[in-house]
């Protein structure tokens, strides 16, 4: 049996990391959906994304705020699944699922990517990271989402809300 | 009140101009993104490479970025801010802020860039910083 060595990252409450294999979703999958590594393809794959999620009664939003935050996590996840993990190229594709389940539902990203070292990102409202050009799109996910779950080094990550 | 004298167009080298309209006014640079929805990080970063260019070329520029037209600012986009301002600061120039959107000042206060950036509610308020009075119609 694989051992689960589940990481939490320092200087976020809410973000955690494993080198082991992804386990299953906390839910079913009730939609997968891939696209190739592409930023100019984001911002209409979020819209469409969010536009299924609405329309198939999968996410009820309470305002107009919440549908923001959750577009922003779910681009800033595949935005980095796009750029630092699949390094723009092309044919390496970017997975999403949408899961949902009793206690919760969200989004899994994985890319085809060489993996990172989630313990190497910096908290960006510490002090010491204020000034940095990267690690924000974390610190969004972190802040709107209930949990962020990094698996297989960092090439898996599971975007959760508790219901 | 500004003087047609002292109101000129920015250079032509500042900036992408179909992306972003500049004016200058005394010694402060006004710069506003055109179109009202941008939410193409390629247009943005392609304003913001062109701004640091022209901070990189000149020294104590002082501006005011108007960022009303921008309705979404991913991580990535805050990143080249952050390194903008640090271009400014580091060639003693000043960059000030204004026009943000609810949601994206929201995202300012998460990261605690509001700490680290001049930010002001309107334009107006943002040059009167730099000791400008003007009206809104005297501004592109």
């Amino acid at each position: 049996m694989q051992s689960v060595n589940i990481v939490a990252i320092e200087g976020f409450h809410n973000v955690t990391s494993s080198c082991t294999s992804a386990p299953p979703p906390p839910g079913n999958v009730v939609w997968a959906r891939e696209m190739p590594s592409d930023t100019s393809l984001l911002s209409t794959f979020v819209v469409r994304t969010m536009e299924f999620c609405k329309c198939e009664g999968l996410v009820v939003f309470t305002s107009s705020e919440e549908e923001n935050q959750l577009a922003i996590c779910l681009r800033e996840a595949l935005e980095n699944a796009v750029q630092h993990g699949n390094g723009n190229n092309f044919s390496k594709m970017v997975s999403l699922k949408f899961f949902t389940g009793h206690e919760s539902w969200g989004f899994v990203i994985r890319d085809q990517g060489a993996g990172f070292d989630p313990s190497s990102i910096v908290q960006p409202t510490s002090n010491e990271g204020l000034l940095r050009e990267s690690g924000r799109g974390v610190g969004l996910m972190s802040h709107y989402m209930d949990s962020v779950e990094y698996f297989e080094n960092g090439r898996v990550v599971f975007l959760t809300k508790h219901r | 009140m500004v003087g047609e004298e002292q109101e000129q167009e920015a250079d032509m080298d500042l900036v992408a101009d179909d992306i972003i309209e500049t004016q200058t006014i005394d010694n402060v640079i006004y710069a506003r993104f055109l179109s009202g929805r941008i939410r193409d990080d390629k247009r943005i970063f392609l304003a913001f490479e062109s701004l640091d260019n022209y901070v990189n070329q000149h020294a104590g520029v002082k501006m005011v970025l108007d960022l009303t037209n921008i309705e979404y600012l991913s991580s990535a986009g805050l990143g080249f801010l952050v390194g903008l301002l640090k271009k400014f600061r580091l060639g003693d120039g000043m960059l000030r802020l204004c026009g943000l959107r609810e949601t994206i000042l929201e995202i300012f206060e998460i990261m605690r860039l509001t700490q680290v950036f001049d930010i002001y509610p309107t334009r107006e308020e943002a040059l009167q910083a730099f000791g400008i009075e003007v009206a809104s119609d005297e501004l592109v």
